[in-house]
């Protein structure tokens, strides 16, 4: 089975995840071949989980003044603030035959990946159920997994570079003050590749790419003009509507 | 009624339910755990609407096993103990 690469791409949220639906529905109608892609995000923006209410997570009018766009995913899990400059994020998507029925064993498999790509650059980390990376048992890369129309997608977050203020800035924290203190035991939890390997990005970019790769008969590809139009149809009328980014 | 807890082990779930007597009148289960696929925690909520709030557990099992739903981060026991009722 041949496999379709695509990215590094930069786009808004709302087209990133337009995008990675849109590939879902193409994959699991035999349209598409299963595919990776990596994408990055511009403007910053805060995704929360399918599950969370905006409300208690984020603080919209902030975000709103600092021009940082707020949505929500189609996945469970929580809130994360994609850094334009912090983050390097991946869709593996494939047919929902081609995965563990098992939800714990599909996120082990593809984590496998991220923990290959950082093995690579010099970085020892490890899978820590249900669905996080660590290194030294702070969280690297957090991951999401949902099905629909027999496609089944895992996507995550590889933190590159971290500035926790710029973080806390945004998403809300329940009940507490996001002092200095507050700061230091979220850098006990929290980490980042940069902190941990002198690289850069693009070299953890490819690196990345490298181990998604490796593994299977793939090639560098591009969107067809169907995944485009449709994931712009789903951008506008979906993703930035009020509806679906307050539904619950 | 609203109560906010993280589950040992698990993930944060927020309840928010109101009762008529002892039915549930509305029920919304919000938090950042994962379910598949997704649309069943609307499902679950509204095959709550009605129930005694002491069978909401049984109530979830029964919706669980039926219809092949999965929820990661959470339990039934730990929306009845939320609930209380039992």
């Amino acid at each position: 089975m041949q496999w379709r690469i695509i990215g590094t791409e930069i786009w808004d949220a709302y087209m990133n995840m337009a995008l990675d639906e849109a590939c879902m529905e193409a994959v699991g109608k035999s349209e598409s071949p299963p595919t990776v892609r990596f994408y990055e995000w511009s403007p910053s923006a805060v995704v929360i989980g399918y599950f969370q209410k905006v409300h208690n997570e984020i603080d919209v009018e902030l975000c709103k003044q600092l021009g940082i766009d707020v949505v929500r995913r189609t996945s469970g899990g929580g809130a994360m603030y994609l850094d334009t400059k912090g983050e390097i994020t991946y869709s593996f998507i494939t047919p929902q035959h081609m995965l563990p029925n098992d939800v714990n064993e599909c996120y082990r498999k593809v984590c496998q990946h991220i923990i290959d790509a950082l093995s690579d650059i010099g970085i020892k980390s490890e899978f820590k159920p249900i669905n996080d990376i660590t290194i030294n048992g702070k969280k690297v890369s957090g991951n999401a997994l949902t099905r629909s129309n027999g496609a089944t997608m895992v996507h995550g977050t590889l933190l590159y570079d971290l500035n926790l203020r710029n973080m806390f800035k945004v998403l809300r924290v329940s009940g507490e003050k996001v002092s200095d203190k507050f700061i230091e035991k979220a850098e006990e939890r929290v980490t980042c590749v940069k902190h941990n390997a002198q690289v850069t990005k693009d070299d953890t970019k490819k690196a990345l790419i490298e181990a998604f790769s490796s593994d299977k008969d793939a090639v560098h590809d591009k969107w067809t003009e169907q995944e485009l139009k449709r994931a712009r149809q789903l951008a506008e009328h979906k993703y930035k509507t009020q509806e679906w980014i307050y539904r619950r | 009624m609203r109560t906010l807890k993280k589950i040992p082990g698990g993930k944060l779930l927020e309840v928010e339910w109101e009762l008529d007597g002892d039915a549930i009148k509305h029920i919304r289960i919000t938090g950042d755990f994962f379910a598949h696929p997704e649309w069943c925690i609307e499902e679950i909520e509204k095959a709550l609407v009605g129930v005694n709030v002491s069978d909401a557990q049984i109530k979830v099992d029964e919706q669980m096993i039926q219809k092949n739903f999965q929820i990661i981060g959470f339990s039934s026991s730990d929306l009845q103990s939320i609930l209380g009722g039992r």
